[in-house]
């Protein structure tokens, strides 16, 4: 511990109040937002933008502590009515405040569970639309995944998936307020709750530039204080707030823009050598069958020769390929973001203004997302008891003509898997003809992708604000009360629009959603404090609280438009489908914690918490759920002083959380079905409900050591866990003999176990060069110990082509289950008369979606003026079943689909070069080499040497999972930056504090294992459990730009 | 000052932790506003009859993919494997799913529903139609859970329901029927129009009941004929159906989704995968019978009637353009009707009761020559057209061949159903059905005798399956005769 001190007044009088300054030790500049409390007693302030603090000091007290987040805590004897005090910067160990549940904030050394802060600089040096991507590779345990869409869905999942039918994800807070982070889900077909769109997690409407920090709660046991919600960890977002603004008090004004340009890092390799067609013939008449082979959307088609042939664009145009052909389709994407931020502190107020702006042209034609963020707060000390704090945070967010997803019409990428070679994406620009037909190389299965993107069209805005009021009353020196009330509210309006006269939706057609979502919690929580002897200080915090969600929706459906381009519900041509949905839930709760602390270095933390929720039997709605968390700062506690091992801190906790359900599922309810003329008519469902539902219970436990070594230049930080949860909620299928055909259960338990760590060192720090390099990493371990009876397997959700997700006894979370190659028990491909592998009809375990281990690896180098920063993230390890590669091998574009053509495909052809026909007067197709199935035999068990031409090889493929299944692995080149921070002269002749300019760029490369080099397999559909599934993702966007940032 | 503080704070926040653990209102948080968690039997009753009905006379397992193939009804002219006799597991475990956990939890409801509030009506009507699903249940399926289904939930309920015996459903259908018959009241409150087959009119829901009684007291003539004549008279005297216009029939709306089966499988799905069977043309071509207008299309080719024959595979030589296929009363119309039972199905009961000696009310050639009438009226055709055809010595009845003739013309005036033409098929053995060149799942070289149980079974019922094969010595097979098989 260290500890500075300047006294500078007389002793042996009575003193009431202490005023003084706090500065950087290093630098000697003020150190505004400093939090200075009373050691024994729960009075507190903070220092303001000159570093100036005063506090009012009750008889008898002793000792003064101050705390800043990134810096070592200094206690100090309270000697005179004026006491200064200087702090050191702690890039390593123990020290320093972090924020823990309920926004208290709390020394690191008290800690006994495992948490990871990650700041500013860390979250915002490039600019992420998506907070949860600016957490990938950052913290140990916490693994993120997403999608190359602008405003895209990101999955964060911490320690592995622990429920079944669940959620999965931790619980988002920000400035002590829960805030929603729903997102649509997709079934991967086009359907789904943003019927194809992702329209992104809700999180990601908080602004990065807001943000000062943000702490990762891991396990159910720091997250015992936070309600059921938080069994899975939360994410605790602090927001900037004007308390460190401008030195010398008066308006700091911070303000940043970049400017960021994305291409595409990773598209599917395409073979080059064969167009469109089959049996290697091809020729355009109308592209619906008129001609020949003209309607396929396969590659099987000529070699390319560039001889004259009837193509879409033309008669007798040379046959030749198009390779970059798909590439060509993106745009380059563009991102502005600007921010501008206003704070002001005094002594007794402070206040911030930031609003942001944020302009996304995605990468697809026509494609643009925007967001505009206002985040007013501050706070006000109204009489020397009573502090009030308050923000507001107005975001909106518009969204136009994004892309759809899945196996879908409306999504681009699923017609280039079904496409010829030869089409240039140029000649499809134009997709109406003078004469007003549409101008397509296709007019059986698809529309021209431009037609899709300019004439179909999606728009959606969200408006949303996020309140919060925080009212605290120093009671007693000892006792102090907060009420804190936070409100997120937001409502969504989503429209789609298909025009009339497209291949897949010639009737038109318009769907238009509203979704209003809104929670309110509110706190209020008595704490107080008392030194027992000097030694040991007691603490403790009684809270109540009540949380109130509602969900409201409104859907409307049209399949048929009269009039094209008018998208209204009067012109609908049929009936339009109307639903209307309105969810709610309520939860009560009381909490309380009690921490005991011996000498600074030992601690106990004891908490219990009780929920009534609404959505359990109202007999039975409470569930009580208690932790203990213990650290011990050994180096302290045996008074170890070596500049080896400078500190070290052992931990260990247990906690039980319980989670309850969705709302509404303890009664069956009737389902309409679709009347019967004027006669409306109902049934009894299909699933039974459990009017006895219990909560899903997780019982966690974890150990750990947090060392710091060599003068705390390396840090490292270890953490074992073991969490089991179970009566996990399960829709069990029963015989429909019983007049249902499945029913709701608790039963099942999941584990979840493994390691963490965290490497922190500083290899150089001299006064020009420092170099800072972080390692996280994690290996978490999960397995289904148990499901329901002899039940072995439950499905994650719904199959995709068949393949199923799912949780199997005895396996890790996430099997992919399916069909593969039929082999013989010696494991050799079984293949039919004709040399084609054969189908094993009876699935099995063909992979699992999870990965082996994650880990990231940041460093940072500065040289000056100069700073080089750069961020790795790799996961290994776990499948992923990609339908694009599947269907890209069936459609002849792959470039695998070469096998046995890479001489010749087509008719067999005499010397003078006209077909040879058989008896019948059909043509004779061959290939040149053809291929034979290695190490197969054929049904009889004598081994195969039939050669087989790629057309019949590949189409083989539909129904083999198998084929389509790979390695995800891959390692990611996240993020770098270089900065330079413009010198002194400059900035002080221009007024300001400082100035950095920056290149920025972000998923600047990409490697995943040879098999594999299609796809970036970061990828998914949804946030939800069902994971592990690809198709036509849209390309992960590489961007590079520039950034110039000033601080006042 | 300050202890008042004190006070006044911990005061608030053990109050605050009293409202907490008792607020009433969490309960009604959670009533779900977006559904109902009851509705009235009225409610219920259309969903009920127009799934039963689809399910049964639609253009699934029951009917189109399944019996009326195996009745040689119709014939597959594409993806013929239902008409080898060789179905798809998913549709068997399909329709064993909608039948049980979705038409007749419907019935029960309305069932127990009108049991609580004393509604006679409404439970006959629930009788009526839970007696006619378990018939066509156990028709193909022999033993299936009867007395301890559709009960989870309920108190003392199961999900793994106990199979009975088709000697005790059938027994249990009848008495069904039978109290069904002595509820219905029209003076009392029943259904409107909700009452998608007969619009409320209890009257004719007592026939119907009747009507069904006799069906089922026929069927088991021969394995308990005690029963069957005790049961056959008394429907025939407390009152069945006494023309076409007590036929029970759903008639489509006629506009999405409420069109008829046929006519969505072949205009709305586009699906041309069925034809009439041979069997059916070439027997109404030996009688001249003038239902082959109406029950066929002629060719493409040149106009002729020419029926598919049964039993084919995918490479058989039939071009498609010389097969007749069904014909346009249903395939082209979207209000057609779908028939549960007809007049002339009544009729033909009555006359194989008479042949037996019971009390029919009419001798056997009487009502077997009213019941080619009544079917040939149902389908429109001119008197002196049914005369003539009356009056041909294939069609005269002849004592000798009774049962042949009866059973013959009944399967003939029965397409469209093709659930009951296999059932009766099945009992007396006419006509002649001989399976297709390819068939598989034979019946020792007849056509199947039921449908093997659903694979999901063995997973969720299996100890109750298992004992059920046992009991009958075997089920898991398409050739364990029904009990009420004789021949």
């Amino acid at each position: 511990m260290v500890a500075l001190l300047a006294p500078s007044a007389a002793s042996g009088q009575e003193i009431t109040s202490v005023t003084g300054r706090v500065t950087d030790a290093a630098t000697g500049q003020p150190l505004a937002g400093v939090h200075v409390s009373v050691k024994g007693t729960t009075i507190a302030t903070a220092t303001d933008g000159t570093g100036s603090y005063a506090i009012r000091v009750p008889s008898g007290a002793r000792t003064l502590v101050f705390a800043l987040i990134g810096y070592g805590t200094v206690e100090t004897e309270i000697t005179g009515p004026t006491v200064n005090v200087e702090m050191q910067i702690e890039a390593i160990g123990l020290e320093g405040l972090v924020v823990t549940a309920l926004g208290m904030r709390r020394e690191q050394r008290e800690v006994g569970y495992s948490i990871q802060q990650i700041s500013a600089e860390d979250i915002a040096s490039v600019p992420e639309l998506n907070v949860v991507n600016a957490l990938a590779g950052q913290a140990a345990g916490v693994h993120v995944s997403g999608t190359g869409l602008v405003g895209g869905s990101s999955r964060i999942i911490i320690r592995g998936s622990s429920s079944i039918s669940g959620n999965n994800q931790p619980l988002f807070i920000v400035d002590g307020i829960p805030i929603d982070n729903s997102a649509p889900t997709n079934d991967g077909y086009g359907g789904g709750s943003g019927g194809g769109i992702d329209y992104g997690n809700a999180a990601a409407d908080i602004d990065p530039a807001d943000i000062e920090s943000i702490t990762v709660l891991k396990g159910a046991n720091a997250a015992a204080l936070y309600g059921s919600r938080a069994a899975n960890g939360a994410i605790v977002i602090t927001t900037k707030s004007g308390q460190r603004s401008r030195v010398g008090g008066g308006l700091g004004i911070t303000a940043s823009t970049s400017a960021m340009f994305s291409t595409p890092l990773r598209l599917p390799r395409y073979q080059n050598l064969y167009g469109q067609g089959f049996n290697g013939e091809f020729s355009y008449v109308d592209g619906a069958g008129g001609g020949v082979n003209d309607h396929a959307d396969e590659s099987w088609g000529p070699k390319f020769d560039g001889q004259p042939r009837d193509q879409f664009h033309g008669p007798d145009q040379p046959w030749v390929p198009a390779p970059d052909n798909i590439r060509n389709f993106f745009e380059l994407g563009k991102t502005y973001t600007t921010n501008v931020a206003l704070a002001r502190s005094a002594e007794t107020n402070h206040y911030r203004l930031s609003i942001t702006r944020t302009d996304a042209d995605d990468m697809g034609p026509g494609g643009l997302l925007d967001r505009t963020s206002f985040l007013l707060s501050g706070g006000l000390q109204v009489t020397p008891r009573l502090n009030v704090e308050a923000s507001a945070n107005y975001i909106r967010r518009q969204g136009e003509n994004l892309p759809g997803t899945g196996y879908a019409a409306d999504n681009y990428m699923q017609q280039f898997t079904w496409f010829g070679r030869q089409v240039d994406i140029s000649k499809l620009k134009n997709y109406k003809n003078p004469d007003g037909s549409i101008n397509n190389w296709n007019h059986n299965y698809h529309d021209n992708p431009y037609w899709i993107a300019y004439e179909n069209w999606d728009k959606d805005v969200r408006d949303r604000i996020i309140g919060r009021l925080e009212v605290s009353y120093q009671l007693a020196d000892w006792l102090s009360a907060r009420l804190t009330t936070g409100r997120d509210w937001y409502q969504h309006d989503r429209q789609r629009g298909f025009a009339k006269g497209g291949v897949n939706y010639p009737d038109g057609g318009f769907q238009e959603d509203v979704i209003t979502q809104s929670e309110t919690n509110t706190d209020f929580i008595l704490s107080a404090t008392h030194a027992l002897t000097p030694e040991i200080t007691l603490t403790a915090n009684a809270g109540v609280a009540r949380r109130d969600n509602e969900w409201r929706a409104h859907y409307v459906d049209i399949a048929t438009l009269v009039v094209p381009g008018v998208y209204t519900l009067q012109n609908a041509g049929s009936t339009p489908a109307v639903s209307d949905e309105l969810i709610r839930k309520r939860v009560n709760s009381v909490y309380g914690t009690f921490s005991f602390n011996y000498g600074g270095y030992f601690n106990v933390d004891v908490t219990g918490r009780n929920d009534w929720s609404s959505t359990l039997p109202e007999n039975a709605n409470s569930f009580f759920y208690p932790s203990v968390s213990t650290a011990l700062v050994f180096t302290d506690a045996f008074g170890i002083q070596s500049n080896v091992l400078s500190s070290g801190k052992v931990r260990a906790s247990w906690t039980r959380v319980g989670s309850d359900t969705d709302p509404y599922q303890l009664s069956a309810v009737y389902a309409a079905t679709s009347p019967w003329g004027g006669t409306p008519r109902y049934t009894v469902p299909g699933q039974l409900p459990n009017a006895d539902l219990k909560p899903e219970e997780k019982t966690a436990w974890e150990v750990g050591a947090d060392l710091g070594f060599l003068d705390e230049r390396l840090g490292f930080v270890v953490t074992y866990y073991d969490e089991r949860t179970r009566n996990q909620i399960l829709g069990v299928n029963v015989s429909p003999t019983s007049g249902f055909t499945s029913q709701v259960v608790n039963a099942g338990e999941v584990r979840n176990w493994g390691y963490e760590l965290l490497l922190r060192a500083m290899p150089v720090r001299t006064s020009n060069f420092s170099w800072e390099t972080t390692l996280n990493f994690s290996l978490p371990k999960n397995e289904v110990v148990d499901l329901y009876g002899d039940v072995e397997a439950y499905p994650l959700g719904a199959q995709y082509w068949s393949l199923e997700i799912q949780a199997r006894k005895g396996y890790p979370y996430g099997v992919l289950w399916g069909n593969g190659y039929l082999r013989n028990a010696q494991g050799q491909i079984v293949v039919d008369e004709n040399g084609i592998p054969l189908i094993d009809p009876v699935k099995r375990e063909l992979g699992n979606y999870n990965p082996d281990w994650l880990a990231g690896w940041r460093n940072r180098l500065s040289y000056k003026d100069f700073d080089f920063s750069f961020l790795l993230d790799t996961r290994q390890g776990g499948e992923i079943f990609s339908t694009t590669i599947w269907f890209n091998l069936y459609a002849g574009v792959a470039e695998e689909t070469l096998l046995g053509r890479e001489r010749y495909f087509g008719p067999l052809l005499d010397d003078k070069g006209d077909p040879v026909l058989d008896e019948d007067g059909n043509k004779i197709y061959v290939c040149d080499p053809g291929y034979v199935v290695p190490n197969s035999v054929h049904e009889d068990g004598t081994p195969n040497t039939t050669k087989v031409c790629p057309q019949d090889y590949f189409h083989s493929i539909f129904g083999n999972h198998e084929r389509g299944i790979f390695d995800a692995s891959f390692i990611k080149l996240r993020e770098a930056t270089l900065g330079w921070n413009v010198p002194k002269s400059f900035t002080d002749r221009l007024g300001i504090g400082s100035m950095r300019l920056a290149l920025i760029g972000r998923n600047l490369w990409l490697w995943t294992p040879k098999e594999q080099r299609h796809i970036d397999p970061e990828t998914l559909f949804d946030t939800g459990n069902r994971q592990g599934i690809e198709f036509g993702q849209f390309p992960t966007p590489r961007s590079i730009g520039f950034s110039v940032s000033i601080q006042p | 000052m300050r202890t008042k503080r004190i006070a006044s704070g911990v005061a608030v926040v053990a109050l605050a932790w009293g409202l907490a653990s008792c607020d009433n209102d969490l309960a009604s948080i959670n009533q779900n506003p977006n559904a109902p968690t009851d509705v009235s039997a009225e409610f219920i009753l259309p969903e009920a009859i127009q799934t039963a009905v689809e399910n049964i006379l639609g253009a699934g397992l029951a009917n189109l993919e399944g019996m009326g193939l195996w009745a040689q009804h119709y014939a597959k002219i594409q993806y013929p494997n239902e008409d080898r006799y060789d179905l798809r597991p998913q549709s068997i475990d399909g329709l064993w799913s909608s039948l049980y956990a979705g038409t007749l939890m419907d019935v029960q409801t309305i069932i127990d529903k009108g049991e609580e509030s004393g509604n006679d009506n409404h439970v006959a009507v629930g009788l009526v139609l839970k007696s006619w699903v378990f018939s066509v249940l156990t028709d193909l399926w022999g033993a299936v859970p009867y007395s301890e289904a559709l009960s989870l939930g309920k108190e003392g309920g199961t999900a793994t329901p106990k199979y009975d015996m088709q000697a005790d459903i059938y027994e249990g259908l009848l008495s069904d029927l039978e109290r069904a018959a002595s509820l219905f009241d029209p003076g009392a409150t029943g259904f409107g129009s909700e009452d998608l087959i007969y619009g409320g009119d209890m009257e004719l829901w007592k026939k119907f009941a009747n009507s069904l009684r006799l069906r089922l007291a026929i069927r088991i003539a021969d394995a308990n004929p005690t029963l069957a004549r005790q049961h056959a008279e008394a429907a025939i005297a407390g009152g069945v159906f006494e023309s076409n216009d007590d036929i029970a029939q759903l008639v489509y709306i006629g506009s999405p989704p409420n069109e008829h089966p046929l006519y969505e499988n072949r205009v709305r799905a586009g699906r041309d995968d069925h034809a009439i069977s041979k069997t059916m043309v070439d027997m109404l071509k030996s009688l001249n019978d003038p239902r082959l207008a109406i029950y066929a299309e002629p060719n493409e080719s040149d106009g002729e009637y020419v029926g598919m024959p049964n039993g084919m595979n995918d490479g058989h030589p039939y071009k498609l353009n010389t097969i007749s296929r069904i014909g346009k009363y249903w395939r082209g119309t979207p209000n057609a009707p779908a028939v549960i039972m007809s007049y002339a199905e009544v009729l033909f009961l009555r006359a194989e009761a008479a042949r037996r000696g019971w009390n029919a009310g009419g001798t056997a050639a009487d009502l077997y020559h009213d019941a080619i009438r009544a079917s040939m009226e149902q389908y429109g055709i001119a008197s002196a057209a049914i005369d003539n055809y009356l009056a041909q010595a294939e069609v005269v009845y002849d004592p000798a061949r009774g049962e042949e003739m009866i059973a013959v013309q009944k399967w003939i005036a029965l397409y469209g159903n093709g659930m009951e033409a296999y059932s009766e098929v099945r009992r007396t053995g006419y006509p002649a059905l001989t399976p297709g060149p390819h068939a598989e799942n034979l019946n020792n070289g007849k056509i199947p005798a039921r449908v093997e149980y659903p694979g999901t079974e063995q997973t969720t019922n299996g100890a109750a399956l298992s004992a059920a094969i046992a009991a009958q010595g075997g089920g898991q097979d398409y050739s364990t005769p029904m009990w009420w098989m004789t021949k």
